[in-house]
């Protein structure tokens, strides 16, 4: 079985322990990670680092945004494996979004990619759009919606520079609070965990789990914006940034 | 890295530096060698020096100096009105990067990106003038 089909089963058995409704079709996320000095365009889910290069063209954009969150020209290149973040500039955050197709659960309960069309009997379609913010560096004010960021997670306060404290952040889809995100602090490391759903004003409170890298997640299922194509959109975005070690 | 900006006061060239990085670092000495400002990013060391004929731009990495030839350094300058504009460095032998005749104003912030012209790697920082 794919790495890919047994995540889809090892979330299915989560929403179904958790008692959600809502099917989960596809638990990886695309955010940023150095990765030898360098800033990688990462997809994945837990320590599973998968092939971003054969994903490059579901990319639809990148952007980077200086501290006072102009932007600066930013691309992304392919390195042997590895799919790098090129910016002309520094840059304080860098974002991103991946179309991932319409995929179909079928009734045996194995997801295809196949839209509504090509799979009539499937329970469930899916349209799956992945989101990225990375915090580079210290932010100089509040941080924006971005226009691309269809759900976008935001810090509501200012990020603790020590584990284990308390990070209120809030979910919007379209620019505003939504209610029913699933919200989990720590991606890579504890991608199982059980995730906080978001009230009506779209707040989470997590705790920050590392000293270090900490990319949270938020996975919201939205309407269709094509109903002959799927029966749902998930969205499925993260917020990545890095806590400092002590001075070496 | 989220880490506080730090400061750093250079009455003599009148440059200041937004730290994004450790300020005690294992990767070399954060003093200056050639009277500017230092700023690591990482592992890489950045000297960026102010003198009435422009300039200049010192690179190091662990210790080692990075040679200028080898890279492209550019200045992303942002002055205190928003108004930004970008320049080009020269090499100029060694680690040094220069941009003759260059002026930077104070309250302007000045962006570093270095890239390796083998590899396509980046290195970047930020400097704010004071």
């Amino acid at each position: 079985m794919s790495t890919f089909l047994k995540a889809l089963g090892v979330a299915a058995t989560a929403a179904a322990t958790l008692g959600l409704a809502v099917p989960v079709a596809d638990a990886h996320s695309i955010w940023f990670a150095q990765r030898s000095k360098q800033l990688a365009l990462i997809y994945g889910l837990g320590a599973d680092d998968l092939d971003s290069v054969k994903r490059l063209p579901l990319m639809e954009k990148v952007a980077g945004y200086d501290g006072q969150y102009k932007p600066v020209p930013t691309k992304l290149r392919e390195a042997g494996p590895m799919v790098m973040v090129d910016s002309e500039g520094p840059v304080t955050v860098i974002t991103g979004v991946m179309n991932y197709g319409v995929w179909a659960k079928m009734p045996d309960g194995e997801w295809v990619k196949k839209t509504k069309v090509e799979a009539p009997e499937a329970s469930v379609t899916t349209k799956n759009f992945k989101y990225a913010v990375y915090l580079n560096g210290p932010l100089t004010g509040p941080l924006p919606t971005f226009p691309d960021q269809v759900v976008q997670i935001i810090p509501v306060e200012a990020i603790p520079e020590k584990l284990g404290q308390p990070l209120k952040v809030r979910v919007l889809y379209k620019g505003k609070p939504i209610a029913g995100a699933r919200v989990i602090a720590d991606h890579v490391n504890d991608p199982d965990a059980t995730p906080i759903v978001t009230g009506a004003d779209g707040i989470a409170t997590i705790r920050v789990r590392n000293q270090g890298l900490n990319v949270v997640n938020a996975v919201y299922d939205g309407p269709t914006d094509d109903p002959k194509l799927a029966t749902q959109m998930e969205h499925n975005a993260t917020l990545t940034f890095v806590l400092q070690h002590l001075p070496e | 890295m989220m880490k506080s900006p730090k400061t750093l006061s250079a009455a003599v060239i009148g440059l200041a530096a937004l730290a994004f990085a450790a300020g005690a670092s294992a990767h070399g000495s954060m003093k200056p060698q050639h009277g500017g400002v230092v700023q690591m990013t990482g592992e890489t060391k950045f000297e960026l020096v102010s003198a009435p004929a422009g300039v200049a731009l010192y690179v190091q990495e662990d210790e080692e100096d990075v040679a200028s030839s080898g890279s492209t350094a550019r200045l992303t300058i942002t002055a205190k009105s928003g108004a930004s504009s970008a320049v080009e460095m020269t090499p100029a032998g060694g680690n040094k990067f220069e941009a003759k005749g260059l002026k930077l104003a104070p309250g302007s912030t000045v962006g570093v990106m270095l890239v390796n012209k083998a590899t396509q790697a980046r290195a970047s920082t930020t400097f704010t003038i004071n």
